[in-house]
């Protein structure tokens, strides 16, 4: 029998046991200080063949178990920094495991936790990033490439941006700014000028559509000792810059998703409005909204569609698929307010109740759900990740370590009574909504939105 | 020749899982824990006492499933500071039951501390799971108690202790004990002091320096602390 033969033949439990010795080997061979080591040495020390030691090696680096250093070398990944998180007790999780709902287990997420949290944050979180070499005397120039101005979600977006600014006066010498209408071939041709009059740092919130272009350039632009944010929306390839702050798309899926189901009982008819097509933040938001769906065989999809994040687009969607498909839907799962107006607005056009809806961000979202009682929740995707932005931006120009994700925290919004087995409110709408403020006001903007105590009127009235 | 990526993927996922399966619930067998993985008996059997045996996982008094000390080496190994994982996991259980309280490592930034995910009880709603700059909203005077902002579902003020490890450099290393929810009450001067006296206790031990082999006089008191 030859050695190949033998090992296809071998109990497949041996060696699922064998490859899990040979994997802690490996692990176990880097010292406290993560220096690079040889593959061919780990592969030597795995004990087995060197094809074995080879795939194996292959498998840890594509799961982030190792990373690649330069050719032949490698050294602990991502997804072995997590296995420091190491808690002294057992039993912290059982809380999600009493409140398994029928439909899951489901991939992604295991019944100890529906929401999926260990997805959520499990990879990447503690990928610290020293930039020291970026360290330079300020005060700075920063220039900011922004996506686009097409809705209240990102005027606030800006607001905060220039409230971190604000905040940080001494530190920034001048701020510009240029706005691609979410164009990608327009945002490419003003980050070439903005690069051209070397500003110390960029942020970018990137336009949908880019085909690696946008990745090229702001991989040059740091080769070139600029430092790149990335705020919001990322370009292609994770290496296009030095941080990205962002919130997560997924958590806001996954979660509203789970609302909806669970209210629904698992029975029901669904139409889907997503933001911007072919931008990040929807991408991931409506993926992870299906993959919770598809756990609940009994509700329906009946359309997916997508409305540019704008009132107008919600509104139009909900004609055409009231015209089309004639009876309303049990549901509507939207992954912003920002449509969610429209799509409420078109219900009570046409004298009809709103059904049940998802969807935050604008204060009008949740005046119109309580005025309405429309069964309601939402996770607002927070705006203040602009200050966020400059603030990471200014502790790499002073040299500091920034994780290379930088998650804005979020928080779940219902209103009273309509929590389920598994989304609990971090806030109640009544409390959150802001009758006083205008209907556009985006409530996730941070202390932006906090009335000014020189000027006695909202930052948020200020002009952009 | 068939494709055997696949195999390794799965093997490494395995290993992932198993590693994590002690966060998502408590499981008192090896059986119980590998069918939470999805693993069948027999080979989800091996596959957990491989990683009992390697010290990936190991088990409490009760017998309940825990991560084992050689997955705290690798994480702070893979964050290039491993050298304290000899002491950092006794050092926190040790103080853990001195004072009943959550104690975990951090790393001075920015004058916040920088802080990997934690849990500060028992319950998934009780875990951190963001890594964040902890900011310092006030300080008492007298030992380092800090009131700072934790975020996790949403902004949250407590109560922390914070005692710097090592010679002052960017980006030492902090050890903090996190004393409760600013909100709720003020926290008892008697717990106070007595995370005060362990957090700075157990922040030497952990101080790399105090490792440094010095010349020794034969004195006991002057030979070199072993950690």
């Amino acid at each position: 029998m030859t050695g190949s033969a033998a090992l296809a033949s071998a109990p497949a439990a041996a060696a699922a046991a064998g490859n899990i010795e040979r994997i802690v080997r490996v692990l176990n061979c880097f010292g406290p200080d993560n220096a690079p080591l040889a593959s061919g040495a780990l592969v030597a020390g795995m004990g087995g063949s060197r094809a074995t030691g080879y795939g194996l090696l292959r498998a840890m680096v594509r799961q982030g178990l190792l990373q690649r250093v330069d050719h032949g070398w490698l050294r602990l990944g991502p997804a072995a920094q997590t296995l420091g998180f190491v808690p002294l007790a057992a039993g912290y999780g059982e809380r999600f495991s009493a409140t398994t709902v029928a439909g899951l287990p489901a991939r992604g997420r295991t019944a100890a936790d529906p929401l999926g949290h260990e997805v959520a944050w499990n990879q990447h979180l503690v990928e610290i990033v020293d930039h020291s070499e970026f360290a330079s005397p300020g005060p700075w120039r920063i220039a900011f490439a922004n996506a686009s101005l097409s809705n209240p979600w990102r005027e606030a977006l800006l607001r905060s941006l220039r409230y971190g600014v604000r905040v940080n006066g001494d530190m920034v010498s001048d701020l510009v700014i240029e706005t691609a209408d979410d164009d990608w071939r327009r945002q490419l041709g003003q980050i070439e000028r903005l690069l051209a009059d070397r500003p110390a740092a960029l942020i970018v919130s990137a336009a949908p559509g880019d085909d690696g272009q946008l990745s090229d350039l702001l991989m040059h632009a740091i080769r070139d000792g600029t430092v790149v944010v990335a705020v919001d929306r990322r370009p292609r390839e994770v290496d296009a810059t030095l941080a990205f702050v962002s919130a997560s798309g997924a958590v806001i899926g996954r979660t509203s998703a789970l609302w909806l189901a669970e209210r629904l009982a698992g029975r029901g008819r669904v139409w889907m409005l997503s933001g911007v097509q072919g931008a990040s933040p929807a991408i991931r938001r409506q993926g992870s909204a299906l993959e919770v769906f598809s756990d609940f065989p009994g509700i329906a999809i009946e359309a997916v569609t997508h409305t540019g994040w704008t009132g107008e687009g919600g509104y139009r969607a909900i004609e055409d698929l009231l015209d089309d498909i004639g009876t309303p839907p049990d549901a509507v799962w939207c992954d912003s307010g920002l449509q969610g107006v429209g799509a409420v607005e078109a219900f009570l056009a046409r004298g009809l109740t709103p059904p049940m809806h998802t969807g935050g961000d604008l204060n009008r979202m949740y005046k119109l759900a309580i005025q309405h009682r429309i069964d309601f929740m939402a996770v607002d995707y927070p705006a203040a990740m602009g200050a966020l932005a400059i603030e990471t931006a200014l502790t790499i120009l002073r040299g500091g370590q920034v994780p290379r994700r930088i998650e804005t925290p979020m928080q779940v919004i219902l209103p009273r009574g309509q929590e389920t087995a598994s989304v609990k409110a971090d806030a109640w709408a009544e409390r959150h909504v802001r009758w006083e403020l205008p209907d556009d006001a985006i409530l996730s903007q941070g202390a932006s939105l906090r009335p000014s105590a020189k000027t006695a009127e909202h930052v948020d009235a200020r002009p952009l | 020749m068939p494709d055997r990526s696949e195999t390794y993927d799965r093997a490494v996922r395995r290993f992932l899982d198993l590693a994590a399966a002690p966060l998502r619930a408590t499981h008192y067998s090896p059986r119980a824990l590998a069918m939470s993985c999805g693993l069948p008996a027999n080979s989800g059997y091996r596959a957990t006492y491989a990683m009992e045996s390697a010290r990936l996982l190991r088990r409490d008094s009760a017998g309940a499933y825990l991560r084992g000390d050689l997955a705290g080496r690798i994480g702070l190994s893979a964050l290039g500071i491993g050298e304290l994982a000899v002491v950092a996991l006794p050092v926190l259980e040790q103080l853990r039951r001195d004072t009943g309280l959550t104690a975990l490592l951090g790393r001075q930034h920015e004058g916040g501390i920088l802080v990997g995910p934690f849990a500060f009880g028992r319950g998934a709603r009780f875990v951190v799971p963001h890594v964040q700059r902890l900011e310092v909203l006030r300080r008492e005077p007298g030992p380092d108690l800090f009131e700072m902002r934790v975020l996790r579902n949403g902004p949250e003020d407590h109560w922390l202790l914070s005692h710097p490890i090592g010679p002052a450099a960017p980006g030492r290393l902090a050890l903090v004990g996190l004393l409760g929810r600013s909100d709720l009450k003020a926290p008892q001067a008697d717990r106070q002091a007595a995370l005060a006296t362990a957090v700075a206790r157990f922040s030497q031990t952990l101080d790399p320096a105090a490792a440094a082999p010095e010349p020794s006089n034969g004195d006991p008191e002057s030979a070199p602390k072993r950690w």
